[in-house]
This record gives C-alpha cells, sequence and structure tokens, in this order.
C-alpha cells in the first residue's frame, strides 16, 4: 500500500526529476522497504539495458526535404511575385497531376481583364514546354498534396479578389499579409513534391520563375 | 544556445520565414528518431518527419503558444505514427535487416561485442514494438527522447499521473520480456545519463 504510494516519486528519483521533498519521502520509505529497494535497482537496470536500442546513422531528411538555400528559394520567389502587385495573376493558377508530369499553369478560371488572359497563355506554354516531370511512383499521395496546394491557392485568391472589390486599404493590408504567408506555403509545398519526387530544388524555382516571369510582363 | 523556440516561432509569425530553418535544424533529428522508434524504418522515418515539418510549417502561422514549440511538433509527428501504424492494420514488426545497421556502440569494442551488442539492441526494439501503443510512446519519449513528465503529458494531452502509469506498466512488460529471454539488466549497473 505505501509502496504503491511513493510509486510517482520513485520514478521521478529514477529519472532524475524529484524535488527535495519528494525526493526526501520516497528515501524514508526506502530505507525500511527492501521491496522497493530491489524494485529501483531493478529499474536502474533495465534502463541500462533499454540503453543498447541504437538508431541506425540517419541519413538527414532535411536533404529531400529541402536543405535552406533551396527549401527558402521558392518561398523567396513567391515573395517577389507577391511584390510585382497586388493584382497579381494568379487567378486560375492550376497544378494539374496526371500519373506523370506535373503541369503548372495559368489561366482556366474566368477573371475579367484582357491582359490576363495574354499573360496566363504565355505562362501555361512555357509551364507545358518545360513541364516538370515527376516519377508517378508516390502519384496518390502527391496528388491529394496538389490538391491541398490547389486549394490554397484558390483560397488566397478569393480573399484577394475581395480586396479588389472592396478596395479598403486597411483590409488589404491585412491580406497581403495573409497572402504573403499563403504564398510561402504554396513554395513550401512545391519543394516538398520536388523532394519528394527527387527532383532537384532548382525546378522548383525555375517553376516560380515562369510565374515571375509571366506576371512581369502583364504588369510592366 | 541561440534564440528559444518561442522567439524563433514569433520572429516566423512576424514574416521571418527563415526563423523555421532554425527550428527545422533544432529538431528535425529528434524528431525523425523518434519516429524512427515508433515506426522501425528509416525510409518512413524519414518520409514522416519532412511531413512533419511540412504541417508544422502550414500551421505555424495559426499556433498560439498553447503548448511548447517542441511539444506540438512532437504531437504532429506522433499522430501522423499513429496514422502510419493503423493504416499498417498490422501490429509493429522489427526487420531485422532494418536493425542490422545499427551505429557500433563503441570505437574500442570487440566484433564479439558489436555483435552482442546489435542483438541486445534488436531485442530491445522487439520488445518495445509489442508493447501497447500507449505504453509504446510513454517509454520513447521517456527514454529515448527525454522529455520530462510534464511535457510528456504536454504532448499526449493526458495528466502526469497517467504518464507515470502507461510508462511504469510499460517498464514493468519490458523487464518480463527481457527476462524471459534470458536479458537482465545488472541491478549495480549506472545508468548513462540520457
Ligand atoms: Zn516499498
Amino acid at each position: 500500500m505505501e509502496c504503491e504510494s511513493v510509486r510517482e516519486q520513485m520514478l521521478d528519483v529514477l529519472y532524475g526529476e524529484a524535488d527535495a521533498d519528494s525526493t526526501a519521502r520516497f528515501e524514508r520509505h526506502l530505507s525500511v522497504c527492501s521491496g522497493c529497494q530491489e524494485e529501483l535497482a531493478n529499474l536502474r537496470g533495465l534502463r541500462f539495458t533499454l540503453q543498447a536500442w541504437t538508431l541506425p546513422r540517419q541519413r538527414r531528411s532535411v536533404r529531400r526535404f529541402a536543405p535552406p538555400r533551396y527549401f527558402w528559394a521558392a518561398a523567396a520567389a513567391a515573395l517577389v511575385i507577391l511584390a510585382l502587385g497586388g493584382a497579381l495573376a494568379l487567378a486560375g493558377f492550376e497544378m494539374r497531376f496526371t500519373r506523370g508530369p506535373v503541369v503548372v499553369r495559368l489561366g482556366g478560371a474566368a477573371r475579367g481583364t484582357t491582359v490576363a488572359p495574354r499573360a496566363s497563355d504565355e505562362l501555361s506554354t512555357v509551364a507545358s514546354q518545360n513541364a516538370v516531370r515527376t516519377a508517378a511512383t508516390n502519384g496518390l499521395q502527391d496528388e491529394v498534396l496538389l490538391q491541398r496546394v490547389s486549394e490554397m491557392i484558390r483560397q488566397s485568391e478569393e480573399r484577394q479578389q475581395l480586396t479588389v472589390r472592396a478596395n479598403l486599404t486597411g483590409f488589404e493590408q491585412r491580406t497581403a499579409r495573409q497572402r504573403r504567408y499563403d504564398l510561402a506555403r504554396i513554395g513550401a509545398g512545391l519543394s516538398y513534391l520536388d523532394g519528394r519526387t527527387g527532383q532537384h530544388m532548382a525546378r522548383t524555382t525555375e517553376l516560380m520563375g515562369y510565374v515571375l516571369q509571366a506576371s512581369n510582363r502583364r504588369e510592366p | 544556445m541561440g534564440p528559444l523556440d518561442e522567439e524563433l516561432v514569433a520572429a516566423f509569425q512576424g514574416g521571418d520565414v527563415a526563423a523555421f530553418d532554425t527550428l527545422v535544424e533544432r529538431w528535425e533529428r529528434k524528431i525523425q528518431g523518434a519516429i524512427y522508434r515508433i515506426l522501425h524504418s528509416d525510409d518512413e522515418a524519414r518520409d514522416l518527419c519532412q511531413e512533419t515539418f511540412l504541417k508544422a510549417f502550414r500551421g505555424l502561422g495559426s499556433f498560439r503558444g498553447q503548448a511548447q514549440f517542441s511539444s506540438w511538433l512532437y504531437q504532429i509527428a506522433l499522430n501522423l505514427c499513429r496514422d502510419r501504424m493503423r493504416r499498417r492494420k498490422t501490429r509493429t514488426w522489427v526487420s531485422l535487416d532494418e536493425m542490422g545497421d545499427a551505429a557500433p556502440a563503441d570505437r574500442g569494442a570487440s566484433a564479439l561485442e558489436l555483435v552482442e551488442n546489435r542483438d541486445l539492441s534488436r531485442r530491445v526494439a522487439a520488445a518495445i514494438a509489442a508493447l501497447p501503443e500507449e505504453q509504446r510512446e510513454a517509454i520513447i519519449l521517456k527514454e529515448y527522447e527525454g522529455r520530462t513528465f510534464p511535457e510528456i503529458a504536454e504532448i499526449l494531452d493526458v495528466p502526469v499521473s497517467t504518464v507515470k502509469t502507461r510508462l511504469y506498466r510499460g517498464l514493468d512488460q519490458l523487464r518480463r520480456r527481457l527476462e524471459q529471454q534470458g536479458i537482465r539488466g545488472s541491478s549495480d549497473a549506472a545508468v548513462a545519463a540520457p
């Protein structure tokens, strides 16, 4: 009974987390209980044995996730796009996954400007010419991820359009910040995909470059 | 020592995206190691570690410090592991080949000692893999991740007393299983600092 009541203290002592009070309380019990003395010794022995489980040499997942300079390159590209203008032609920015190549293109959703479609065409040409080819091994998971990225872009775009309509400066500032964050997330999504499919990160940066190029032409 | 996790989180939320990179550098190895110990697969550990940080990246904007950043990361990783285990629909298993490339213990160890260590490493891994999920998580977080009891309580979202109960039951089972195989921790052995 008494032994049960000092069990928590025993664990604290075993892992070096006991404060002075509970250490004293446990030691008082220990001095008169051979059962707990044995139990503590056994647990110490067990802990020693458990240390035998070593990890294999770790290969860093960051190599596939994205080394810093690459990982943030895509996000940085997204930030540059943002800096180029609030009403950026990300309308209809679309990513498709068709078992083979991942295609990123602009255009698709209706947007009431005459300039945007041109930029969209340009981009979709460039993008399809340079379609990122990915191995289809991770097909399903990539597809799910692509859907998520597309959804993020769509939501971001909705906020953006809302701003244009409302034309309220305060709101604009807030959405701009959210948008910057969204775009950074999109960048991360792209680099993640890239890492997963074993592509060089340069590809992602290149891809973002196309978006940049197209938006540049749209708003000189 | 560098900035605290919480300072980096605040910097990230203030627009300094690179702060996240520092957090990745700081926690990647730990998280990957923890996932490995749960799933016993090097590939899956790297895969889910990536996924953990991607989720963290997505969610950090709305993270309000309701828990320590590290606890929050472990939570994400554990949830991913649980999903993965459920999808496997079988109990976790230990591939002998995978365990085979465990890092050698000591430079000075003899070949025989190396073989024995490797064998012991494998047996310990298998014994932990056979524990119920809750006990396994408690053991891994405490014994191998070196989290404090309050931290584990935060990660698992249960009271400290529950953490201790799970841990104790897990340790008790492990001791029995290892003893059945003739493995007995020497009772006067000094425990290496975690
Ligand atoms: Zn006792």
